[in-house]
């Protein structure tokens, strides 16, 4: 059929012809034209009969509810994103609980913390704060890795211990972006998922390989996806980044910690220790 | 529906960090979002989601909306790009967009559809045409905008869109016929 014909039926179907002279006789003198000129009307008015969808005055509000809810949260978490430097004293934390073991199992252990101690500050760039995020960091790190207690630094060296006693808390009150993670974590064990916190199971199967693959370089083996959360990346202009949120193999999410990791740089960005 | 010069006053002012106006864009285009979202992917909660996700979308990138096209044609488009990931969604889950236990019999089922301001046979049907051709009739025969408004919302040429709304028609009107059969 040609074009000509099939926009004549088109807008006979649509009531856009003044005169519909030839578009009756087109459909008059051939089944191939009468039967398109059916099926664009039983379509169309199909279409015309469900009509414009509105909101409930309900809908309505909860929408704008929300979505300044999340608009407030963005702005909240984009004035206290963790800056890049936390990033890699997260990195230099996973070097050190391995390079701590390492020291154990060599007997070098204090010699070992000092040298880390060195390489995180220079990493942090920012002496102090580097390494107090920094070994924060590890000692969570460490808490995780020994299931929950602090088995992991019960023969590390002394000045690990003490770093790893004080858990996540002590990085909580210090970094507002601490309270972030911490209540994403929250919402994770809740089962609480958002647009912007998301079920692993259910909207990221497809790429179960890769995020696997993300938490093994993230030094997390033995640790299942949970969750998925977008958050802004202050580096990009209206740019987002994913994170995956896991948990270690066989724990119950509830009761579990959960590791915050960079699905782009593979990075351990927070660890929130076990609830409890 | 608002004017250019309305539209611009009123990004201008979220540029300046009033809510407000950002509410009044939100009511000027909500429920035609919702009602596009909803043709779209079929399901009320994931057009709600969609919407929502539409206007935070907007609101993030509101400074990057140049003019060119109308605030409306722009937050639409949003709109659509929302719905197919939407979609992507649904097929990862493989699940249809209408359950097939909404049969008549189904009274609940179906109050809750048509409160929903479905027809269950056409949503159905309208479902199982593909994605494109979807957005084109729905764009085009439900929501009544013109080809070229379609074409620059979805970035295609005239052309193209009419072919789609042609093919999608008649994909849908046999959709409906094999559902009367």
């Amino acid at each position: 059929m040609r074009d000509h014909d099939l926009e004549l039926i088109a807008a006979l179907v649509e009531g856009r012809l003044e005169d519909e002279t030839e578009a009756r006789a087109l459909i008059a003198s051939s089944a191939e034209a009468r039967e398109e000129y059916e099926a664009h009307k039983l379509a169309y008015e199909s279409l015309r009969a469900l009509g414009t969808a509105h909101l409930t005055e309900e809908e309505r509000a909860a929408l704008h509810r929300d979505v300044w809810t999340e608009l407030r949260t963005e702005t909240t978490t984009k004035g206290t994103k963790t800056p890049r430097y936390y990033r890699w004293a997260a990195v230099a934390a996973g070097l050190f609980v391995i390079t701590g073991l390492v020291a154990v199992l060599s007997g070098g252990g204090q010699e070992m913390a000092e040298s880390f101690d060195e390489i995180a500050a220079e990493l942090s760039g920012d002496g102090e704060a580097g390494a107090d995020t920094t070994t924060t960091a590890a000692g969570a790190a460490a808490d995780m890795d020994s299931g929950g207690d602090d088995a992991g630094g019960e023969s590390a060296p002394t000045e690990t211990t003490e770093v790893a006693s004080e858990g996540t808390t002590t990085a909580a009150a210090n970094d507002e972006s601490a309270t972030f993670y911490e209540a994403e974590a929250a919402r994770v064990r809740q089962g609480e998922f958002t647009a912007r916190l998301q079920d692993y199971e259910e909207e990221a199967e497809e790429e179960s390989g890769e995020v696997e693959a993300c938490l093994e370089r993230a030094g997390l083996v033995d640790y299942r996806p949970v969750a998925t959360l977008t958050v802004p990346d202050p580096g990009v202009s209206d740019g987002e980044e994913s994170l995956v949120v896991a948990a270690p193999q066989q724990t119950v999410l509830a009761e579990a910690p959960l590791a915050f990791v960079d699905l782009d740089t593979c990075e351990l960005l927070y660890v929130d220790s076990a609830p409890g | 529906m608002t004017t250019a010069a309305q539209d611009a006053e009123l990004l201008a002012r979220v540029l300046d960090g009033d809510h407000d106006a950002f509410n009044q864009i939100m009511r000027n285009h909500e429920d035609r979002v919702f009602s596009v979202c909803l043709r779209i992917v079929g399901e009320r909660e994931q057009a709600l989601d969609a919407t929502q996700e539409t206007f935070l979308t907007a609101f993030r990138k509101a400074g990057q909306f140049k003019g060119d096209s109308a605030l409306g044609t722009w937050i639409y488009r949003i709109a659509v790009n929302t719905c197919y990931d939407q979609l992507r969604k649904q097929k990862r889950r493989r699940a249809d967009p209408i359950p097939d236990h909404l049969e008549p019999a189904d009274h609940a089922a179906e109050d809750a559809v048509e409160s929903a301001g479905l027809r269950p046979e056409i949503q159905r049907a309208l479902a199982r045409i593909p994605e494109d051709f979807r957005v084109a009739v729905v764009l085009s025969d439900i929501e009544g905008m013109g080809l070229p408004d379609i074409a620059a919302l979805l970035g295609a040429p005239v052309g193209t869109v009419k072919s789609r709304v042609f093919r999608g028609r008649r994909l849908l009107a046999r959709e409906l016929g094999n559902q009367t059969e």
